[in-house]
């Protein structure tokens, strides 16, 4: 991708350790960390939470607040050290060189400001420009990110304009100054799927065309595969692993980077090469470091020389990569077998009852909105609504899963919310075994309340931080009486196990824990009272990709166990797939697409499956993946558009007459797929049969 | 996974050998805490030791540091220092219960009664599934205290006098208690119900928060009388609204965790998801607003007693003692300034112990 | 906006309603203590119950509430047959209530031993002439004689012929005065209309009274927001900006000692130092409520306002400016490369002040309260020094008038914090 590696670095680290002062002494939160970066070159930094990415970027930008410093190493720009310059030169020379986008675009906006003095202030406080040409250049910058209506943006506050807006305002701002290196740290996660493909293909135009380099901070492997030309692997604070995306991804040297890949929900060939393998145990603190190679503890192929000898970052065989790893060349990765201590799901055709457990007829949620006039103070104003979900229409069979998967808006929470009684329905029908379930909480039968439980999604607050685990999951049992008092503890210490969780958490604080474990503790509280339903709420989407593989399997082992009937939410098609006996695709409150799992994946898609589709990061540089992207922003779900909804950014649209007029005027009709495979759309089923594949990967042939 | 050692489910007693560990961690809450303790120490040592008797006249009037008198006596020849130990006794130390008739103590009980299960019955009836209950509830409170006085008059309990006594604790602390109590219980109910609760507790309590402090305690006083109880009960009224706030934004901001979802979808009463969820996250800052609290009591009944409406004899109130030694300020400062001292030092220590102990909270939590 | 302020009026007249009956209800007369307060330990029974009568002490709660709240002159009016008007005596400036019989005539009724009516008729210059009597007796329905009327007080009053005794206050003391009428109403407008009607302990009309001392207690409480919040904003942010650095501790003790030390200490510290040692300012303004107070009579109060004011919005403005130096936003400003100075002034300052801006105006409440005291020390003749006489002598009316004028100030200037936050917030002002 870039040919000009020969010149100077516009970025190099060497070396680098960062320490932070606490009480009692430092704590080296990076150390080890070398790499550089050319212009017009994407340099990806990836690794799990704690491993030190953010930290790094920090430092290049000399903002470790008060007690963190740069301890050992150099950070080299453009040939000027960094580490021993001054404040007023360092903030001359960031402020003219180096830019920063970071993961939350509405907290890195200033909230009291409107957008043109934030975006203004970085030329005209640095250069000598005037006010209007400042504007003039701000509104050539905002076009160039594609935002719509760029001069007026200027004058709205950041609250005004949606998250994908304020990211692209964001990365205008950071350009305008035209910077050598362009910092951005985690810049998609808060976004949602879609929206993030767009950003993603932004960077990637905007790399070509003003010739930054950027250093690309991200947990995700399939962002580092999208926009990358080269990467460093992360963990526990040190660099394991760098070398072009290409390379690393054909053949990962290191078995962090190996594991990570194979605990990255892909959207690969079949249900079961989409099997997820964790990572055993967790990246350990800081402070509690091993003394050898960081990843021994971890590691399938430990040795005892791992456990003493810390390796040094080395350059092997023949391809552009460096890894530190004693081991490399005795590792082949192709024989690798999921040890004992990681679950594998039985992903067996299961025989599912046929007989539904749960049944929904046209399920309806509108919120009440209140309105800002003086009528609506006074009771008189016109009532409105949010329609959050509407004409919800399935059944689950008894035993199986149903994945529910949409982006921010599409009102997947609110349906579940619904069912479990969170929440009232306004209309529609649902019955669960034949007992209504549109009412809410208040007027269920303790019966019924004990038969529908649910896992969540953070795991920061899925635990009270004022009881133990024992005392938690135990409370369900107390409560709906399922289990005898003085039984409750054994019965505890078996969820436990169940959850691999040793006895010893029976006593421990929620702030002993990790997220994961955390988790775990949530989804046996869950199970504790035996429900027939449980629904999951994205339960791993906070969690860390090596950890989130061990939940999902976990769970579904437990389902296979307890027969349990599980709904589980999600916000991209990747995760769900290979666990989900059925899927159904939600947008804007209404469901788009549902039927079994293999038949979301292939054509016939609804558009807005394939647009999903689509927009999903793929952790292979060598994946083919057609390019769809949606327009504008997600419509209110106050006055959601008529007919179709999703009508105001089908890409599929045009395909009908008169450019989908029918689109707009009327309400689609359910078309039957094979195996009860449904698509809500105005185009014939036997139309969308014919488009192509999302996917494909050259080395497989394999179409999904 | 690493094995650790097995850890002790949290006791009252770990909870707060916890909470020392954190106030010995911080520099501002250890030196708080010593100016408090000081206090208390004096207080205590006052009950069985002060240099001379503090209601007594037993040296010059209006002189300076003298034999006996360590820091001069006042201006009818009471000792100020002892005056000065004794004044802590009424803040934080003893409620004095005056002499009442028993059909008055029916009263109170029936006042207090009505209280209790108003606040029990009050969640409950904000809750759909308990909803006639909460409102039987709420109605046999109304009615306590009508019954009770017609039992008390319509027997000779009126006649029945019960001797004067006192119980332990202070007025400042039993007050502080008394907010706590009924503030965080409406805090928790408009935060976590919401809504019309919310609208209608609030607007009720921000009527209370529109009074100037001291003008509401002067309202109180002139309707009541002088007295502890009178005083536990203002410095009670005056500070649920400011309690109420906190609680409710405590449980606004908790009550959109995911455990209280779980909670919910196990069918929990109401009071488990308030009192058992909500209240152990919620009680931290809850505790730290009461030592200010404590502080803001101290200091007005400070300010009521130079007034001259504070708590009455005999005992000193270190208000009072100002308010009597002003007119010969001039001649005896020390009159003033002893008291003085001990007002500003309790309610700085108050400030510093709560501002620490909150400090090393949010580090902690981090 | 328009929804916001809306539900900002009603929430204000809510408050109020619930105060005033608060207020009223807390501070109703019981146990007759008042009585023996004004007529002094040795008055009989009947005494009291002369007094209690001609106070209207003796009807329903709630009528006097109405009667307080919404006055009751028209009731007044309905039961003599006649207008009623408040007509002020220019000798002394007090008003009184006189039937208003057209063409300038005022009259009050006196009734004399023989039973007949004495029209006492109002002269210009405030004084009144006795007419000839007059029989104006009427009949009810069972035959009982009665006259509704104003007697020489102005207060509506019902005489019959049972030769009923009022006793009356004189400068030797209680006396027994026959031909008194049997009930009384005293008239007034109601506070709504701006009368509170007479003060027991003064005697004079608690509205001009609070209207006066409302005046000179804003004059004092104005200064002291000005002198105030200018300094604790300053202090705050510079403390903020230097958090757990020296300065910052320093600025924050020496405010929490301030906060801490009750405002009598400090005004009686003044007081020795500045009037008694060195003779800078006098202490005492009690008796310039005539001649006017100079710009120095408010240098002591001021300053011990400002001592314990001062802490508390630094601590507030301080809090705020921390957290918001730690937001990302402020990172986002300063890795623009921003000079700092701009970053606090430019990114930070305003997004601080607005988390205290409406805890600074819920302050103004607590200056009020400081000022009772205040006012008692500096012998200042403001509407504290009013609330805290009339606390001690057991005026009912005019504490909760007075009060109810605080509570007005307070729920007002909540409301200009509350817009102010709105102004200073984009967020809710755009929506």
């Amino acid at each position: 991708m870039s040919n000009n590696t020969n010149d100077t670095a516009v970025l190099k680290c060497e070396n680098l350790a960062i320490a932070y002062k606490v009480r009692g002494g430092e704590i080296e939160a990076v150390q080890n960390v070398s790499f550089e970066i050319h212009k017009g070159e994407t340099y990806g930094i990836v690794g799990e939470s704690g491993c030190g990415k953010s930290t790094a970027a920090w430092a290049v930008v000399n903002f470790l607040g008060s007690n963190g410093y740069v301890k050992r190493g150099n950070i080299w720009f453009q040939g000027q050290d960094l580490v021993n310059k001054d404040g007023e030169e360092l903030r001359k020379l960031r402020g003219n060189n180096i830019a920063m986008v970071y993961q939350d675009p509405m907290q890195a906006l200033n909230p009291s400001m409107v957008i043109g003095d934030q975006m203004r202030e970085v030329l005209t406080v640095h250069q000598e420009i005037s006010e209007e040409e400042a504007t003039q250049r701000c509104i050539d910058m905002l076009e160039k990110v594609y935002m719509p209506d760029a001069a007026n943006v200027l004058k709205r506050y950041p609250h005004q304009i949606s998250g994908g807006q304020q990211q692209r305002v964001v990365i205008a701002t950071a350009l305008l100054i035209n910077p050598a290196l362009l910092i951005m740290d985690e810049p998609t996660t808060a976004l949602d799927v879609t929206v993030e493909a767009a950003v993603l293909d932004l960077i990637d135009e905007l790399r070509r065309e003003f010739d930054t380099a950027i250093m690309y901070i991200t947990h995700n492997l399939g962002v580092v595969a999208r926009v990358c030309d080269k990467v460093g692997v992360m963990y526990a604070g040190e660099m394991v692993e760098r070398g072009t995306v290409k390379d690393i991804f054909k053949n990962p040297q290191h078995p962090y980077t190996q594991g990570l890949i194979r605990a990255v929900p892909k959207l690969g060939a079949n249900k079961e090469g989409s099997i997820l393998y964790p990572i055993p145990g967790r990246v350990p603190a800081p402070n509690a470091r091993p003394s050898g190679c960081m990843f021994a503890p971890r590691c399938d192929y430990v040795t005892e020389r791992c456990r003493t000898e810390h390796p040094e970052l080395r350059r092997v065989g023949t391809d552009n990569v460096d890894v530190r790893c004693h081991l490399t060349e005795e590792i082949d990765a192709a024989a690798w077998v999921p040890g004992d201590n990681i679950d594998v799901p039985d992903l067996t055709k299961r025989n599912l009852d046929t007989e539904p457990i749960m049944v929904l007829d046209k399920l309806q949620k509108y919120y009440d909105v209140k309105g800002s006039s003086i009528l609506d103070a006074l009771g008189f104003g016109k009532k409105r609504h949010v329609k959050a979900v509407e004409g919800a229409t399935f059944s689950v069979p008894k035993g199986s899963t149903l994945g529910i998967v949409g982006e921010s808006g599409s009102g997947k929470s609110t349906l579940i919310k619904t069912i479990i009684g969170l929440e009232q329905a306004t209309g529609g029908e649902a019955t669960f075994l034949n007992f209504d379930v549109t009412t809410d909480l208040a007027e269920r039968d303790p019966g019924l309340i004990q038969e529908l439980q649910m896992v969540f999604q953070n795991p920061d607050s899925t635990m009270n931080p004022s009881y133990t685990v024992g005392q938690q999951i135990g409370r369900p049992m107390e409560r709906f009486g399922t289990v005898p008092k003085d039984e409750v503890r054994g019965e505890v210490m078996k969820l436990l196990k169940q959850m691999r969780l040793g006895e010893n958490y029976f006593d421990r604080l929620p702030r002993q824990l990790s997220g994961g474990e955390k988790q775990r503790v949530g989804i046996a509280r869950a199970l504790a009272s035996r429900p027939d339903v449980v629904l999951c709420d994205e339960p791993v989407s906070a969690l860390d990709v090596s950890v989130q593989a061990a939940i999902l399997n976990l769970l579904l082992n437990v389902q296979a166990e307890h027969k349990t009937t599980m709904l589980f939410i999600a916000h991209d098609l990747s995760v769900v797939r290979f666990f989900s006996d059925n899927i159904a695709v939600m947008y804007l409150g209404e469901i788009m697409e549902i039927g079994p799992s293999e038949s979301i994946y292939a054509p016939p898609y609804h558009p807005y499956t394939e647009a999903l589709l689509s927009a999903v990061p793929v952790p292979d540089p060598s994946a083919i993946q057609k390019h769809i992207r949606l327009e504008g922003d997600i419509p209110s779900a106050i006055d959601p558009p008529s007919g179709c909804r999703f009508h105001t950014r089908c890409p599929r649209k045009a395909m009908l007459p008169n450019n989908g007029k029918i689109c707009e005027e009327q309400i689609p009709p359910w078309q039957e797929g094979a195996d009860g495979h449904k698509i809500f759309c105005h185009i014939p089923i036997e139309e969308l049969a014919t488009f192509d594949p999302v996917i494909s990967a050259p080395n497989s042939g394999v179409a999904v | 996974m690493t094995t650790e050692t097995r850890s002790k489910a949290p006791t009252v007693w770990s909870n707060i050998a916890n909470y020392l560990k954190l106030v010995s961690e911080s520099r501002i809450a250890t030196i708080g805490l010593a100016m408090v303790l000081f206090w208390i120490i004096v207080g205590l040592t006052s009950f069985v030791w002060t240099p001379q008797d503090p209601n007594a006249s037993l040296g010059i009037p209006n002189r300076g540091i003298q034999d006996g008198f360590m820091l001069g006596t006042d201006r009818i020849g009471r000792d100020n220092l002892s005056r000065t130990m004794a004044g802590t006794q009424v803040i934080l130390m003893k409620t004095r219960i005056p002499e009442l008739s028993v059909g008055a103590y029916l009263l109170g009980i029936a006042g207090i009664s009505a209280i209790v299960l108003g606040l029990v019955a009050l969640p409950w009836a904000s809750d759909k599934r308990t909803r006639q209950k909460g409102f039987i509830g709420l109605i046999i409170a109304a009615v306590l205290i009508p019954i009770a006085n017609i039992i008390a008059n319509s027997t000779g309990l009126n006649d029945i006098i019960i001797p004067k006594f006192a119980i332990p604790v202070g007025v400042a602390i039993w007050g502080v208690a008394g907010s706590l109590t009924l503030g965080s219980t409406l805090g928790l109910i408009a935060g976590y119900r919401g809504g019309t609760w919310d609208q209608v507790i609030m607007q009720i309590l921000d009527a209370l928060i529109a009074f100037p402090r001291i003008v509401l305690y002067l309202v109180v006083i002139t309707a009541l009388g002088q007295g502890d109880l009178v005083m536990i009960f203002a410095i009670a009224v005056t500070g649920a609204p400011g309690v109420a706030r906190l609680a409710r934004s405590q449980a606004l901001e908790i009550k959109s965790r995911d455990y209280i979802r779980a909670a919910e979808t196990r069918g929990e009463s109401i009071w488990y998801i308030m009192f058992r969820e909500i209240l152990p996250n919620a009680i931290g800052p809850l505790l730290v607003d009461a030592m200010l609290r404590v502080g803001y009591a101290v200091f007005t009944i400070g300010t009521l007693g130079f007034l001259g409406r504070g708590l009455p004899p005999p005992e000193p109130d270190w208000g009072n003692m100002i308010n009597l030694a002003r007119p010969s300020f001039g001649q005896a400062p020390l009159s003033v300034l002893v008291p003085a001292f001990a007002i500003v030092t309790l309610v700085v220590g108050l400030n510093l112990f709560a501002d620490g102990l909150n400090e090393e909270i949010t580090r902690y939590q981090k | 906006m328009g929804r916001f302020l809306f539900r900002s009026v009603i929430s204000i007249i809510v408050t109020m309603v619930l105060v005033s009956i608060l207020l009223f209800v807390m501070l109703d007369p019981r146990d007759g203590a008042v009585l023996v307060k004004i007529l002094g330990i040795e008055a009989t029974p009947e005494q009291q119950e002369s007094l209690a009568n001609q106070l209207a002490l003796d009807t329903p709660i709630m009528t006097r509430y109405l009667d307080w709240v919404i006055g009751n002159d028209w009731r007044a009016e309905r039961l003599i047959g006649s207008d009623v008007v408040l007509l002020e005596d220019p000798r002394t400036g007090d008003s009184s209530w006189w039937i208003d019989e057209g063409n300038e005539r005022y009259i009050q009724y006196e009734v004399n031993t023989d039973g007949l009516m004495v029209p006492l008729v109002r002269q210009p210059a405030g004084e009144y002439i006795k007419e000839a009597p007059v029989d104006l007796w009427e009949t009810d329905a069972e035959g009982n004689k009665f006259f509704w009327g104003l007697d020489a007080k102005g207060r509506g009053a019902l005489w019959d012929d049972s030769g009923a005794t009022e006793f009356i206050s004189t400068q030797t003391g209680w006396q027994e005065l026959a031909g008194a009428p049997v009930d009384y109403i005293p008239i007034r407008k109601g506070v709504l209309r701006g009368d509170a009607g007479i003060s027991w302990r003064t005697s004079r009309s608690i509205s001009n009274a609070v209207y006066l001392r409302a005046g000179n207690t804003f004059k004092l409480a104005g200064l002291a927001f000005v002198v105030v919040m200018p300094l604790a904003l300053l202090f705050g942010i510079i403390a903020g900006i230097n958090e757990g650095k020296f300065l910052d501790r320093f600025i924050s003790i020496v405010g929490l000692i301030g906060t801490s030390t009750p405002e009598f200490v400090s005004g009686l510290v003044f007081i020795l130092l500045f009037a008694l040692t060195w003779s800078l300012f006098p202490s005492q303004s009690a008796d310039l409520i005539g001649t006017g107070l100079k710009p120095k009579h408010y240098v002591l109060p001021v300053l011990t306002l400002t001592a314990v004011e001062l802490g508390y919005v630094i601590r507030m403005t301080r809090a705020s400016m921390v957290d918001v130096m730690k937001a990302p936003y402020i990172r986002t400003a300063i890795i623009k490369g921003m000079p700092y100075r701009r970053v606090v002034l430019r990114h930070a300052l305003r997004n601080a002040l607005m988390a205290p801006i409406t805890i600074i105006m819920l302050h103004i409440n607590y200056l009020v309260g400081g000022i009772v005291v205040v006012e008692a020390i500096f012998a200042y003749p403001g509407l504290g020094d009013y609330i805290f006489k009339s606390a001690v002598f057991g005026d009912i009316y005019a504490l909760a008038a007075a009060a109810m004028v605080t509570v007005i100030v307070a729920v007002l200037t909540r409301l200009f914090g509350d817009l102010a936050y709105t102004l200073l917030n984009p967020r809710i002002r755009f929506s």
